[in-house]
């Protein structure tokens, strides 16, 4: 009858669906400034002035505005940024970044990849009692943008023809009919938040690092000018992409997307005769979502067409794309060619064409609908790629269950908190996982006794532990022969209970 | 044998009921939480000894062997007790 009962109140704890509790998943917040006021990590002194230094964490790539601050009425002394990667004192991998002077200079700076640490050296001259301040700002891109479009177009009917760009977004690579770029996965590392800065991590976000071969191409009609060139400020990251960015300019116009910062990454590499020029920026390792591309030149800009321009933009970045692509009337044609792949990152790859038309209401449909279908497509592939890495992210971070004695023991809020049939399982698979951990040592203790008499302990003898396993020690030929004599008796029985069983069935033993 | 299937599935749907009356979550009597751990500490701790005499992965392969030869007499006999019952 127990085990009747055993085997229905098993059978009715597994009916029962238990919940699992995911962990909670922090998605980055884009546009975020940090501050930090230092002075806490490192001073250093001198008698003629104040000279300060301070440490910041940092992430490499990310520009950086550094300002300095306090009492500094009068103060021309220098101050000087450098980078480090991973001792930020004393460390062999230091890196100069760079050097103003004055009271009200701000540095901007962009660490290179893989230096974690920054280091702000200032020295002021002009009030000795009062502490300098500097105080760093940046936008934090550890987390790729999540594209945001609806499909919704607004724009000017102004026409550029021959203009042929492609555009890139996070984790997602569309490339250009004529040159095939992708975006490849370099890293991928949970870096912790601290938010209530009690030195244990609130959560994690997912930092990945893409490398992104960037081409720029220009055609220059004029060939009397062998050359043009990319500004030094082409490439950076753009935290301030705003809705009237004059993409339409004019070719004449010396013209900027937008105020970005300056990465002088770009370089004209030749001149065919055809009069193209290809601006071909190194692979290095970029982050998705915050760059922009800005051909330009100075020389002959009214000769300059711009053509193949890859850019990888912000999310308002990418909706101004999409109004700039329905302004000129171009139809866009997208083929997502992977969907996510293995390690959800590095799958996505799409190319997109553009064949110029006349900006009629036809056009503007067809457009609209395209870009619609489009927007869709992307926006699904990008959540399902979101979707797998926070589930990856969720299985990487959740801990195992324990295996700790004490911890099985413990009554916990788990256990108080369940129902009559969940408790019932818990205790049996607590029965069931007894026989599953390790066997404890064979020791018997006997315990101490005692009276006490008129007020005083008087102890009989003490607690007193018993090892059996002395017992296999010193006579192990004896304890064999007991384990053997113990197991032949178990299986007697089995086979009894066997021979037993088949009386029931068949009426006599076999 | 019936008598024990009876009461286990009275036992089931009690179960439940309780469940759906009594409502989630249960609050266990905190004596009845220290009783079972106390229990599961102290058969724990017996784990040693019994192993000293047969070891418990012995144990376990005889036990699941008994419980599989129950298990089979068991459904055996419901099996034969429907069929009187249906004829």
């Amino acid at each position: 009858m127990a085990l009747g009962l055993f085997c229905l109140l098993l059978c009715g704890c597994c009916l029962k669906s238990f919940s699992v509790s995911a962990a909670t998943y922090v998605e980055e917040t884009l546009s975020c400034t940090y501050a930090y006021y230092p002075w806490t990590d490192g001073v250093v002194q001198t008698n003629a002035s104040h000279v300060r230094a301070a440490i910041f964490p940092i992430t490499g790539g990310v520009p950086i505005t550094c300002t300095r601050g306090g009492n500094l009425a009068g103060a021309t002394a220098t101050w000087e940024i450098a980078a480090y990667v991973d001792e930020p004192v004393g460390g062999s991998a230091g890196y100069f970044l760079a050097r103003a002077v004055g009271q009200s200079e701000d540095i901007i700076v962009t660490p290179p990849e893989g230096y974690n640490y920054l280091l702000v050296c200032a020295a002021t001259n002009a009030n000795s009692s009062t502490a300098v301040t500097v105080t760093i700002t940046y936008e934090d891109t550890s987390v790729p943008d999540i594209p945001s479009y609806d499909g919704t177009t607004s724009g000017s009917s102004s026409v550029v023809t021959g203009i042929q760009q492609g555009f890139q977004f996070d984790g997602v690579t569309i490339e250009t009919t004529s040159s095939q770029l992708s975006a490849s996965l370099v890293e991928e590392t949970s870096i912790p938040v601290d938010n209530d800065e009690d030195g244990i991590a609130d959560s994690y976000v997912l930092k990945s690092t893409y490398k992104v071969p960037v081409l720029v191409s220009c055609v220059v009609t004029n060939t009397s000018d062998k050359y043009a060139w990319l500004n030094d400020k082409t490439i950076g990251y753009s935290p301030q992409f705003t809705s009237n960015i004059p993409l339409l300019a004019d070719a004449a116009t010396t013209y900027s997307l937008c105020d970005i910062f300056y990465t002088s990454k770009g370089f004209a590499d030749a001149v065919t005769s055809d009069g193209t020029i290809h601006f071909r920026f190194d692979d290095s390792n970029y982050y998705l979502g915050n760059v922009i591309i800005k051909p330009m030149s100075t020389l002959s800009a009214s000769a300059l067409l711009y053509y193949d321009v890859t850019v990888i933009t912000t999310v308002p970045a990418q909706e101004s794309f999409y109004s700039y692509l329905t302004a000129v009337a171009q139809i866009m044609r997208t083929t997502i060619l992977n969907s996510v792949g293995l390690s959800g990152i590095n799958a996505i790859q799409g190319m997109l064409e553009y064949i110029p038309t006349d900006s009629t209401s036809m056009g503007q449909q067809q457009i609209n609908n395209s870009v619609v279908v489009q927007g869709q497509q992307t926006q699904q592939a990008i959540q399902a790629l979101q979707t797998q890495q926070q589930q990856q992210f969720v299985e990487f971070t959740t801990p195992a269950t324990g295996t700790d004695v004490s911890e099985f023991f413990a009554v916990t809020d788990d256990v108080e908190g369940l129902s009559f049939v969940a408790v019932t399982n818990d205790i049996i698979m607590r029965f069931v996982d007894l026989f599953n951990r390790d066997i404890p040592p064979a020791e018997l203790t006997f315990p101490a006794f005692g009276l006490e008499i008129q007020g005083v302990y008087q102890p009989f003898w003490e607690s007193y532990t018993f090892s059996f396993t002395e017992w296999g020690q010193n006579f192990p030929v004896l304890v064999d022969a007991m384990q053997f004599a113990t197991m032949g008796v178990l299986c007697f029985w089995l086979v009894r209970y066997c021979n037993r069983l088949i009386t029931k069935i068949f009426g006599a033993p076999l | 044998m019936m008598i024990a299937l009876a009461i286990g599935l009275a036992a089931l749907v009690v179960a439940y009921l309780l469940d759906l009356f009594i409502g989630t979550p249960l609050e266990l009597p905190a004596f009845f939480v220290s009783f079972y751990d106390t229990l599961f500490e102290y058969i724990y701790d017996g784990l040693g000894i019994l192993d000293f005499f047969c070891p418990v992965e012995y144990i376990k392969v005889i036990f699941g062997i008994w419980v599989a030869l129950h298990a089979l007499y068991f459904t055996y006999s419901v099996a034969r007790w429907a069929f009187g019952a249906v004829r």
